[in-house]
């Protein structure tokens, strides 16, 4: 029996009724996206998720499910260079985003200018929490120096918060206390000789304040210390006079959401972030909202403090990866564990 | 003066009570308060070192989770990743044989390394597995299996390369777990190993297993890398055990089934040999397929308890052509073996599990197990004078096997088949002589 007569007439069929029928069965079936993201944006994309179905479906008629994948920024940028198959990434800093575009090309390398504000829908910033009646009196960054005191933070090393957390408390030294590069350091490795505890992740970092009942102030997102705090009156939060602009980054992992066929759907998700309503639910979670007339609305549940961004401090996450976070680099000469 | 010295020491009395009093409670207070404030502190270190050992904890669990795990065990040698995604497995069995004729020796005595197969197994991303096996056995060197699967579901899963054609039931079972040292007479008349792709898969709780697949196709009993022709084979094998989930216990280890192939051939024709490895017959040398060449192959298999039984009937039809002269020549063969477990264990398909593996500090010796065998194969007769030499070639061989096995634990097996085949023609004084044989073998897997 000749090859293409044993194979070509089945598959003919199997072709002209497969892809006859796939189209209609995919539309009927409607489509489920992946969104890997950082530790604390569980709640966050609970509600905003059911929001962007309903809006969707509205929109298109068709159905739309998110999955969920949510840890430590880096762990989560490492899984889905090693094959998590995301459609959408929203990560604790841009950096992670970058290491997606730059190890497994599964994206651009100029994906931060394909949404507004450099694809960062919200951001937060970096405040403490401390026991209530405030008893080793923290104020500022300076006070989390001092002999005595005890500080909990995670290891920037494995934590995108840690980051922001350890950037913060450099550019206070800077600005503030005119700290020259030495002194900086100075400060930060002061800061960390007080950190008994060095937990790999910022949900980790508030067990280990809240639920063990260890150190006596907590830096960690605003958004976090707000959730924390929230009919808790255990505990204070206390807002420095300086902090850095914490900027979460959003981003469709192309390559992936071509394969799903879900390109035009996880744009959509990303950009439904921007929208009226989904600033508003960003605020009800503690994000600050892109969005100046939501941010007006939701100004009251927001510390106002000086904030400076990234970029005008270190210049970029590469450098910054570079100088303070590689190996050998400030983190591993100044942090000594316990 | 005496007065004023009794109100000296009573004021002196009075007024260390006065002012002593609050001085020892002061130093009191202080000394409690600086106790509270090293329990506190002494607590707070308690804390941290219980946390670190939580977080230390942690980080191992996870760190296991990704660590690459090495196995040395009875199932052989692997790597594998931690959630046992990608693996690679090294196994292999070797077969150390010693053939003893009886009689008119139609050959040597002989040891021999009967195979000799080191086989690479391995896994990636879950879903595709391969398998490299090579054979040393013989003095050659072979590629015996070759293949890659891809097992996305158990209903359906593809396979290519070159591997076992989904035929016969004796031949698929692995060599390592046949009860006799040697194939029945079916064997003779149905491929060995060829090369192309197939779809399989378990339906219905893996009751009913099927296999379709299309191949370069081969000779009986062949193996092929190549196609020597331009037309493929199809071959299609379904097998079912309809009583495995009713319950009736007896029953479940019952199951029937039936293989078919068809192509169409170009080549020379196979011969056809006995347990003893002697050819019994083969056709003339000018004789070459010249046309279709199909088979079926109905099977059955039932094991109970100790008992196992394997049955299996071949029919093969193959055009031929010597000069001018074409014609279909049938070849059949059937085979009923049974085995039985000495000591208990349950028989199986795919081997045994041995309760009390040998081992002299024990007083253990493993299993033992007891096999026989009927089997036969004929040609047409009507047409063999055309393309087979009588004097030469038998049109008819009938074989009974009696053996004894003693697994002496997983890896371990000795065997012992003693082999009787009686010839219908074959040489020139009429029937060949009968062959006689000993075969035993020792074998290990690993």
């Amino acid at each position: 029996m000749k090859l293409r007569q044993v194979v070509g007439i089945p598959l003919a069929l199997v072709l002209v009724l497969g892809l006859g029928t796939v189209p209609a069965f995919a539309q009927e079936k409607g489509q489920t996206l992946l969104n890997v993201s950082y530790d604390p944006t569980r709640e966050l994309y609970q509600d905003y998720n059911a929001a962007f179905a309903k809006h969707w479906k509205e929109k298109t008629g068709q159905n739309v499910s998110m999955q969920q994948s949510h840890g430590g920024s880096s762990k989560q940028a490492r899984a889905v260079i090693d094959g998590l198959e995301a459609d959408v990434v929203t990560l604790a800093l841009a950096y992670d985003i970058d290491a997606i575009a730059e190890k497994a090309k599964l994206l651009p390398m100029d994906w931060q200018g394909r949404l507004p504000n450099n694809s960062a829908p919200y951001t937060s910033t970096i405040v403490f929490l401390v026991r209530k009646g405030n008893p080793k009196g923290i104020k500022d960054w300076d006070d989390l120096v001092k002999p005595g005191v005890e500080v909990i933070t995670p290891n920037p090393k494995t934590s995108g918060a840690a980051r922001w957390n350890y950037l913060a408390a450099w550019g206070y030294a800077v600005k503030k206390l005119g700290a020259d590069e030495a002194k900086a350091k100075e400060f930060v490795g002061a800061l960390y000789k007080n950190v008994p505890v060095l937990d790999s992740g910022a949900r980790g970092a508030t067990t280990t304040f809240i639920e063990r009942g260890i150190g006596d102030v907590l830096i960690n997102w605003e958004n976090e210390i707000l959730l924390s705090a929230q009919g808790n009156d255990q505990f204070e939060m206390v807002v420095p006079s300086l902090s850095i602009v914490a900027e979460p980054s959003v981003a469709m992992v192309d390559k992936n959401a071509k394969r799903h066929g879900t390109l035009e759907t996880a744009k959509a998700y990303l950009e439904y972030l921007y929208s009226d309503e989904g600033q508003d639910i960003v605020a009800k979670h503690y994000f600050r909202p892109f969005s100046a007339a939501v941010g007006a609305k939701y100004a009251q549940q927001f510390a106002t403090l000086e904030l400076f961004r990234l970029e005008e401090q270190f210049g970029n996450w590469q450098l910054v990866q570079k100088t303070h976070f590689d190996d050998k680099g400030v983190f591993d000469q100044i942090y000594q564990p316990r | 003066m005496r007065s004023l010295r009794m109100w000296s020491l009573v004021m002196a009395a009075v007024s260390s009570g006065v002012w002593g009093a609050p001085l020892a409670y002061a130093q009191d207070e202080a000394r409690i308060q600086k106790l509270e404030q090293k329990l506190e502190s002494l607590d707070q270190e308690l804390r941290i070192v219980k946390r670190q050992l939580e977080n230390e904890r942690e980080s191992a669990t996870n760190k296991a989770k990704e660590t690459a795990v090495v196995v040395a065990s009875k199932d052989g040698f692997a790597l594998q990743s931690a959630d046992k995604n990608f693996q690679l497995k090294v196994k292999g069995y070797i077969q150390a044989d010693g053939r003893f004729f009886a009689g008119n020796e139609p050959a040597n005595s002989t040891f021999l390394s009967r195979r000799v197969r080191p086989i690479i197994d391995g896994v990636l991303y879950k879903d595709y597995e391969f398998r490299l096996m090579p054979d040393f056995g013989n003095g050659t060197t072979a590629l015996v299996d070759a293949y890659i699967d891809a097992n996305y579901w158990k209903e359906l899963k593809f396979r290519v390369g070159k591997f076992k054609a989904p035929v016969g039931l004796e031949r698929l079972q692995s060599v390592t777990d046949d009860p006799f040292v040697e194939f029945g007479m079916p064997v003779n008349l149905y491929p060995n190993r060829d090369t192309g792709a197939q779809v399989s898969g378990d339906l219905f709780d893996n009751s009913v297993s099927y296999a379709l697949g299309i191949f370069n196709g081969t000779t009986d009993a062949g193996s092929t890398d190549l196609d020597t022709d331009d037309d493929k084979d199809l071959a299609f094998r379904v097998f079912a055990q309809p009583f495995k989930q009713v319950g009736i216990e007896p029953l479940e280890g019952l199951g029937v089934g039936v293989a078919t192939t068809y192509g169409h051939r170009e080549g020379t024709p196979s011969s056809y040999r006995t347990p003893g490895q002697q050819n019994f017959f083969s056709y003339r040398s000018d004789t070459f397929n010249d046309g279709v060449h199909k088979r079926i192959v109905p099977q059955a298999a039932y094991y109970w308890g100790p008992l196992g039984v394997l049955a299996e009937y071949a029919n093969t039809s193959q055009k031929l052509k010597r000069g001018g002269v074409t014609d279909n020549v049938d070849a059949w063969s059937w085979q009923i073996a049974t085995s039985y477990i000495l000591t208990g264990e349950d028989n199986s398909y795919k081997g045994i599990k041995i309760r009390h593996p040998f081992s002299l500090q024990e007083g253990t010796w493993g299993a033992a197990e007891a096999v026989a065998r009927f089997s036969s194969l004929w040609v047409d007769g009507d047409v063999l004078d055309t393309f087979a030499n009588p004097t030469t070639a038998a049109n008819r061989a009938d074989e009974f096997t009696v053996g004894l096995n003693w697994h002496l634990n997983k890896n371990v097996k000795w065997m012992t088949d003693y082999s009787h085949t009686s010839f219908n023609r074959g040489d020139i004084n009429g029937d060949r002589d009968n062959e006689n044989v000993i075969i035993a073998r020792l074998q290990l897997v690993y």
